[in-house]
């Protein structure tokens, strides 16, 4: 009796694991095919717009960079630095301290001659406190606010509420701006009135060049671990999101660098905080599902979009230890969020939001990994007990591999179609080398921190844990789901 | 797994790989199933383990044929329609290893309503019915017309049921000959297990998807070593061109000696090389470069008619820079395009001109260009310059023109100074309510209005709107000055933040220094405001 039930039981998990596959590989490959349609568009449109034309135009919207800092004393200076260089007619930088527990604030102070200077906010979002505002003698751009310890969503709560330019663009601390990159992501915003927010891409800055804040050189990184994320970063910006974009159902937005109309955010009610609406690691992502359905709810008219040509660098991990950190949060922020936004589940008032984009990160994405996961052990249960015999499942297995194997490898064909931005052909090889043993290994590895990760919020462990302690450090980076 | 599925995946693979022709493929399938086969004497039992105490897990009907796997004393493993099991060899009769020949595998024709046998004299005859008779010739059983048959050593019984059919000896036939299906015979795919079938469209998946994973790769590759080489060439070009160019513009070389190190296939690099000198040069320089793209501008001219609007767009940029006399017409046409991202290029091409009737095309337009930055639109017409202000001030006094049309027609009005709108701003106000034209219409009165104009600007102090109320601060503080300093003050109680900062800036420009400073120093809840706009001030 009871080998009868595991029967039923394998064999009906069995076929959700076959359908699992089958249904993510199908997404995957209609998101790399609208993927690679609009990335041809898009790299003759790009050829069509003269981006200096921009930048010589009365027209071009004035914009705040939040630069939110939790203990950056080592690097706050220079990555500011790089800020005040940035390609753009009129804009602000506002680096929020959240409360550091180091130096950044005098280092910052001393650095760039910061005096206490009134200032008024624009918008009163509920914040920790905001300790004093300082701006720059040397550069009247650039401002630092010093703030009570509140996280990350605080913080730009925090941006928002001094914001007094039309759209902010939110980044982390340790995110490198390429020079043209505030231009370039302002453009849907030109073009469309209605934009509402819009994401770039996000590119491993480890194993690059860097000088004077500049990405000179660009290299694959030498460690095996970062190596395997350029690879996911490809596949998730240029036929992830490209896709996502191509059908206009774009749901996250990296937290490392993205666009916002600032009245629409403060509407929708800003970040999301224990003081705001309810905690989550997951804010950046929290807000753009906020902005659907405050737009839909409302019946605006709105855009959100992703621009691939807008560049971000940001360091990635290198240590399996924090990866797995990483990883472990990305996937609480992705139930966090969706939890919290259910209602949008299946329901047909929120158009393709709510019928394709929010199913396929509930279904696939959230639910995923915990059917992925076991499917390997089940996987070799069955093999081991004959139910199924191996070169059936060995065959499904390797079905699955190749498929992976198609996707990545179409991601860097993407990229050499469009931006080339790795001109070492042995790099180019090594990315091809990569997108097959990157299945034996690496994913397994990553589905169990998701795994972890989705346990850990069902369980209802919310905050940071340890993390809680050291802010948003620089392997805190942004919500990109591995898509 | 039975060495049939496993076969199936593997010539498959092999199938689709190195292009092992099909018989090929099918030696291999020879060579691998080369097995034992036994014919059941009676309906047996077969069981789960080589003994009597074995649980039956099945009875196979008599004058089956099935596998014989192993055999262990009197127990023989037997396999039988993928069950395995155990029997007793009594009931058994072992294929002669001699007398197994393979080539009879072909003899074997599924839907054929008889059987052609190649060496009849090794049948078995095992009984028969009304004129046919079942054979068994080791590895095969089946029902046989017994007038074919002329072999002196089949033995002949009568048969004992005379209503037996035809028909119903087919499907006997097939019924115990499905599994033995020779590979590739697509008709054959749906008699194959359920299992053995996903196995198949497995395999083959993995084929195509393998031949994806090389074809992208080659694809890659041959990308990039075609971005190399255009690169290359590229570079090449470049360094032979931009020297002569040079000399050329100094007037060191003429023209011609330009065009001859321009080869045919060269013509579009050409443009676009040309193309990166022109936002560096004005007027006679300008016009070298244009005239040395003349020759070539034909080309261009082709992409106007591309499907793709990318090309058209990119078309229609060129165009206006190196040839806009020439191809005025179609840039005008090209407001009229499709596509919005071509429309709004030509629009943009049009307005650098600077020349009011070619900005006329544009601003009868303006409704299409409305989901662009109302920001950008406005200061794109204000290049134009002021001999376009009629224009404007007619779409903006137009009600029928969509708000956010005339609300950009008011901020291009203020960026021209064009004070005759201000009347137009005031009528405006009167009668529309629409938060876009009302604030524009206040920064049109903020820029040219007068203090007659102040009426309408102080009703609108009280509006609703905190953006309305903002703007109307705005105006009152740059039309009334000194003057309106207590009513500018009392704009510091507003409730939205907005508002106060508008009010607290209009308090500076209409020269309320010394207000500000007092404010500032004193416990007013705007304090903070106050001193803010005089440190931006740097008073």
């Amino acid at each position: 009796m009871i080998e009868i039930t595991l029967r039923i039981i394998v064999f009906t998990f069995s076929f959700l694991v076959l359908f699992y596959f089958f249904a993510l590989n199908t997404f995957y490959l209609l998101t790399n095919i609208f993927a690679f349609t609009s990335l041809r568009r898009y790299a003759g449109r790009i050829k069509s717009i003269e981006i200096n034309e921009l930048l010589s135009s009365a027209g071009a919207p004035p914009i705040t960079l939040f630069a939110p800092a939790y203990n950056e004393e080592a690097t706050c200076v220079d990555s500011t630095r790089a800020l005040l260089t940035l390609n753009y007619p009129d804009y602000e930088i506002m680096m929020i301290n959240d409360g550091s527990k180091d130096g950044t604030l005098e280092t910052m102070i001393d650095a760039y001659d910061m005096v206490p200077t009134a200032r008024v906010p624009t918008a009163n979002i509920e914040t920790a406190g905001v300790k004093q505002v300082y701006r720059s003698r040397k550069n009247a751009n650039l401002w630092l606010i010093d703030k009570e310890n509140g996280g990350k969503a605080d913080a730009l709560n925090v941006g928002l509420n001094y914001c007094r330019t039309p759209l902010f663009c939110a980044m982390d601390a340790d995110t490198l701006l390429e020079r043209d990159a505030l231009v370039r992501i302002v453009r849907p915003f030109l073009e469309d009135a209605s934009t509402v927010a819009a994401g770039g891409i996000i590119r491993i800055v480890n194993g690059c060049t860097i000088e004077n804040g500049i990405v000179t050189n660009v290299r694959l990184p030498k460690n095996f671990l970062a190596k395997f994320q350029v690879m996911e970063y490809l596949r998730a910006f240029l036929s992830g999101r490209m896709g996502w974009d191509a059908v206009n159902a774009m749901l996250i937005i990296s937290g490392a660098f993205g666009m916002f109309r600032r009245s629409t955010v403060v509407k929708a009610g800003g970040y999301s905080t224990s003081r705001t609406a309810f905690h989550t690691v997951g804010e950046d992502m929290e807000l753009v599902i906020r902005l659907h359905r405050y737009c839909r709810d409302n019946d605006m008219d709105y855009q959100v979009r992703f621009v691939p040509d807008p560049v971000a660098w940001t360091e990635c991990p290198e240590s399996l230890k924090i990866l797995g950190r990483q990883r472990d949060r990305w996937q609480r922020g992705l139930y966090e969020c969706l939890m919290a936004h259910r209602k949008m589940l299946l329901e047909p008032k929120y158009g393709k939001i709510g019928m394709l984009a929010y199913p396929y990160f509930f279904f696939l994405e959230m639910l995923g990994p915990a059917i992925e996961l076991p499917g390997y052990f089940v996987l070799v249960y069955v093999i081991v007990t004959g139910m199924i015999s191996p070169a059936f499942a060995v065959t499904f297995f390797m079905v699955a591999v190749v498929f992976g194997v198609v996707l990545s490898i179409a991601a860097v064909g993407l990229e050499e179609l469009t931006f080339r931005r790795y001109p070492k052909f042995s790099d180019l090889l090594q990315l091809f080398g990569l997108a097959v043993i990157e299945n034996i290994g690496y994913r397994q590895m990553t589905t169990y921190w998701r795994i972890r990760g989705f346990i850990s919020a069902l369980r209802g462990k919310t905050g940071w844990g340890q993390m809680e302690r050291k802010g948003f450090s620089s392997t805190t980076s942004a919500n990109k789901t591995d898509e | 797994m039975n060495a049939i599925k496993y076969n199936c995946i593997v010539s498959t693979l092999l199938f689709f790989f190195s292009a092992i022709p099909l018989s090929g493929a099918r030696n291999l399938d020879k060579q691998a199933t080369h097995k034992t086969y036994a014919l059941v004497e009676a309906n047996l039992r077969i069981r789960d383990m080589p003994s009597l105490k074995g649980r039956v897990i099945g009875v196979i009907p008599r004058f089956t044929t099935v596998e014989v796997i192993d055999t262990s004393g009197e127990w023989i493993h037997i396999q039988y329609n993928r069950k395995e099991g155990w029997s007793i060899e009594r009931y058994l009769r072992l294929e002669q290893q001699e007398g197994a020949d393979q080539s009879k595998i072909n003899l074997y024709l599924k839907h054929s309503r008889e059987l052609s046998i190649a060496n009849p004299d090794k049948l078995y005859f095992l009984e028969g019915q009304s004129g046919w008779s079942y054979f068994w010739d080791y590895g095969k059983a089946g029902w046989i017309d017994q007038s074919q048959v002329q072999s002196e050593d089949i033995l002949k019984t009568e048969p004992d049921d005379r209503n037996f059919q035809p028909s119903q000896l087919r499907s006997k036939m097939e019924d115990e000959n499905g599994a033995r299906a020779p590979l590739f015979d697509l008709s054959r795919f749906w008699d194959l297990t359920y299992t053995d079938r996903i196995l198949i469209v497995l395999a083959i998946a993995i084929t195509v998807l393998l031949v994806f994973v090389f074809l992208f790769a080659l694809a890659t590759i041959a990308l990039r070593l075609k971005n190399n080489r255009k690169a290359k060439r590229w570079a090449h070009l470049e360094s032979v061109w931009e020297p002569l160019l040079i000399r050329v513009m100094g007037g060191d070389e003429p023209e011609d000696k330009m065009h001859e190190q321009v080869g045919g296939g060269d013509a579009l690099r050409f443009i676009d090389f040309l193309m990166r000198f022109t936002p560096h040069f004005r007027g006679e320089e300008l016009d070298i470069i244009k005239s040395l793209a003349r020759p070539y501008l034909h080309l261009v001219g082709n992409q106007l008619n591309d499907k793709a609007s990318e090309m058209r767009a990119r078309a229609i940029k060129t165009l206006s820079i190196l040839g806009f006399e020439r191809y005025r017409e179609e840039i005008i046409k090209a407001l009229d395009d499709p596509s919005p991202l071509v429309a709004m290029i030509a629009a943009r091409a049009i307005m650098r001109k600077d020349d009011p009737e070619l900005a006329y095309y544009v601003i009868d337009r303006l409704p299409r260009f409305m989901h662009w930055s109302v920001n950008y639109l406005s200061s794109m017409l204000a290049e134009v310059g002021p001999s376009i202000n009629p224009a404007l001030r007619k779409i903006f006094s137009d009600s029928t023109y969509p708000a956010r049309t005339r609300a950009v027609c008011a901020d291009a009005l203020s960026e021209l100074h064009d004070y005759t709108a201000a009347d137009t701003a005031v009528e405006v106000l009167r009668s529309e309510d629409d938060r876009d034209i009302c604030a524009a219409s206040l920064r049109l009165l903020s820029a040219v209005g007068l203090p007659k104009h102040l009426p309408v600007v102080l009703e609108l102090l009280d509006s609703d709107d905190f953006v309305i109320r903002a703007q109307a601060y705005r105006a009152l503080g740059s039309i009334g000055g000194k003057t309106e300093i207590p009513l500018l003050e009392s704009g510091l109680n507003d409730s939205e933040p907005w508002v106060t900062i508008q009010a607290a800036e209009s308090l500076y420009e209409a020269g309320g220094t010394q207000t500000l400073a007092l404010l500032a120093n004193s416990e007013h809840p705007q304090a903070m405001l106050a001193q803010q706009i005089l440190d931006e001030a740097g008073v």
